[in-house]
């Protein structure tokens, strides 16, 4: 049994061979985004807003439900941005103005002008009304330090690597906080880590500030998009169970590198591309996941997309995790024939 | 010594002011089909002509059209070249931003297609244009290469298109030219194959002012390779790396340097005294070599910044210009 396996059955989880999940945020449905919109205007109040949001939530977690996501996600439908969100809900940031991300897509990005604190939890209440939809274990989600200093301006600490720590310190109170309200998988989100190799040991600190010590098992969303071969084998450090890494954006090219590293930990792996409208045959997705299943052990493998569906539509993004079911039941029900 | 000085590269595409989302809101309706392609050229000329003022009201002496209708330093030169597709997305450096990747699929033919840009900004600028180009490493680089080349020969194929960008651009009027090589500090130990690549190149500068633009990086360990690539000006990240600074102090220069000290990722405001200090110091080290121009610029790109904050930036050089005089 594998060592994400292990920890997992000390934890009270028993997953299926090849757990499906997704890596955090969904499509917001029309109405939501009209809702966002209409609340922005003062039209309609938070109490309004909040309606539409577990409205949508209610519906992805159903949707999760019924293609048997085992692992699922509340699909983000309370966050404007990974960063912006947590900026808006702790102390020490002020919202800034517009700035590119790629295409046509923008974003506001936070400047850090004080000592950054945690209010309070700031995701444990969505955890906890998604998790009440179902009996599957429901991931917990948050942006990591180093990502959270990396994708803001910072106007307050001497140096990138004191905001990354204080950072961390904060935001293992969310871990906390989630871990007392009955979440047992916890996703940390540090999609910066891959880009800056000279700065993968203020990653590394700030990961185990976050997470080390703590009765939960551990994924992060670190490797997407970026260039992971310059941060392993170091990154191998980062104190978590579980690497969630894009795939299918970058054709499989680094799953062989994985193993040349010594890669011992599970594998959230992306099967299909979270920016492209077109919907990948089963077929292909398929032989993906048993091109994976070849190279690594069948027990760490977690299917997933490469990112956040959130830029999708939401027919696009049922369509591309039903790809994603399909294709993991094909190759479980192979793999169970074996055993 | 003369001081210029001029804009990076890139400039914020939205505003937080009136009608400050026309470019972007134009862009998502024509693809949609709402508008055509002439629309949106009409609105990205409006654009540009207000971003050009903003420069120029700020005291900047070489502006940019802000590289405003690109899609990202990649696809936009590469897009128009025959023998390249264009792939999914890759993160751009450490920044929070994506650029989308070129394929090789075959021979690689043609010029980036940039000169009538040129010509559009430079009919709305009161002041000198700088023309933007991504260097033939940075893009083979970033290709994904399935033609059965490698590095090298991608390179050079990319190296032919600028050269021929180059003279596109000359005739279109063009007099200062800033070639983005951001990738060489990624990987030093390529700088003799950069330079080969900019030989190729540089074989139809003609009268063209050239500068090669490094940033993302700590340049102090390949300044000396620098100063011989086949350029007239090397543009430098003194942000990223502090130290070059001391560097430059002490080796000197025997031509220009465009001083990247004005931090193009952060909104904090650099602080005059302090890089008046530094500038000055520089000044004076390559006043003693003959060298009797530098730029003062951002570190790189302002498009990393909130539209707002960019152009304090470019009004804190002003101020900085002024402190050393």
């Amino acid at each position: 049994m594998s060592k994400g396996r292990d920890k997992l059955a000390t934890l009270g989880l028993e997953l299926p061979m090849l757990p499906i999940t997704a890596v955090g945020s969904y499509a917001k449905p029309q109405a939501l985004t009209r809702a966002r919109a209409r609340f922005v205007k003062g039209e309609i109040d938070a109490s309004a807003l909040r309606a539409e949001q577990e409205e949508a939530t209610a519906m992805w977690m159903g949707f999760q439900n019924e293609i048997g996501v085992d692992v699922p996600v509340d699909g983000e439908m309370y966050r404007t941005d990974m960063v912006e969100f947590f900026a808006e809900n702790m102390d020490g940031f002020e919202i800034g103005d517009w700035v590119r991300s790629y295409g046509n897509r923008y974003y506001r990005k936070p400047i850090i002008n004080g000592e950054v604190r945690w209010r309070g939890p700031m995701t444990v209440d969505w955890w906890r009304f998604a998790q009440s939809l179902t009996d599957r274990p429901v991931k917990g989600m948050f942006t990591g330090g180093y990502t959270v200093m990396d994708w803001t301006f910072n106007e307050h600490y001497p140096d990138r690597r004191a905001t990354a720590i204080a950072l961390a310190h904060e935001f293992r109170k969310e871990v906390e906080a989630l871990v007392d309200a009955g979440c047992k998988i916890i996703q940390v989100d540090e999609p910066a880590v891959s880009v800056r190799a000279d700065e993968i040991d203020i990653a590394i600190e700030a990961m185990a500030i976050t997470c080390d010590g703590i009765d939960a098992y551990f994924i992060t969303h670190a490797l997407e998009y970026g260039y992971p071969q310059t941060v392993f084998p170091d990154v191998l450090d980062l104190a978590v169970d579980n690497f969630d890494m894009e795939f299918a954006n970058s054709d499989f090219v680094f799953l062989e590198g994985l193993k040349r590293f010594g890669f011992d930990k599970d594998l959230s792996i992306g099967l299909v591309d979270s920016h492209t409208h077109e919907i990948e045959p089963v077929e292909l997705v398929e032989e993906r996941l048993r091109r994976a299943v070849d190279i690594l052990p069948a027990d760490t493998i977690w299917p997933d997309p490469d990112c956040g569906l959130k830029t999708r539509t939401v027919e696009e993004t049922m369509a591309k995790m039903r790809v994603i079911a399909e294709a993991t039941k094909r190759v479980r029900t192979d793999l169970n024939a074996r055993v | 010594m003369r001081v210029v000085l001029a804009n990076h590269s890139s400039y914020p595409r939205v505003a937080s002011a009136a009608n400050g989302t026309r470019l972007r809101r134009a862009y998502a309706n024509r693809e949609t089909g709402k508008i055509t392609d002439s629309d949106y050229d009409e609105v990205a000329r409006d654009y540009i002509a207000e971003i050009i003022k903003e420069q120029e009201d700020a005291g900047v002496e070489l502006v940019t059209d802000g590289i405003v209708t690109w899609y990202d330093l990649m696809s936009r030169p590469a897009s128009r070249l025959a023998g390249v597709e264009i792939n999914g997305i890759v993160r751009f450096f450490d920044t929070n931003t994506y650029v989308r990747q070129p394929v090789v699929v075959g021979t690689v033919e043609g010029a980036f297609g940039l000169a009538d840009d040129f010509a559009t900004a430079t009919s709305l600028a009161a002041t000198e244009v700088k023309a933007i180009l991504t260097g033939p490493y940075t893009l083979a680089r970033h290709s994904i290469i399935r033609s059965g080349g490698d590095l090298s020969s991608v390179g050079l194929a990319y190296a032919e298109a600028l050269r021929k960008e180059l003279v596109a651009l000359e005739k279109a009027g063009a007099r200062v030219v800033q070639i983005e090589e951001p990738s060489l500090l990624r990987n030093p130990d390529d700088a003799e194959l950069v330079r080969s690549l900019l030989e190729r190149a540089m074989q139809s500068k003609g009268t063209l002012f050239v500068s090669l633009a490094t940033y993302f990086g700590d340049a102090t360990t390949v300044y000396g390779e620098l100063l011989k690539m086949p350029v007239d000006m090397i543009a430098l990240d003194l942000v990223y790396g502090p130290r070059l600074v001391e560097t430059i102090v002490h080796e000197g220069a025997d031509k220009p340097l465009a001083l990247g000290l004005i931090d193009g990722r952060n909104t904090k405001l650099d602080d005059t005294q302090a890089v008046a200090a530094a500038l000055g110091r520089i000044a004076e080290a390559l006043d003693v070599r003959g060298v009797r121009e530098v730029h003062l610029q951002p570190s790189c790109g302002l498009e990393f910044l909130p539209r707002d904050r960019a152009k304090r930036k470019l009004e804190r050089m002003r101020e900085i210009k002024d402190a050393v005089a």
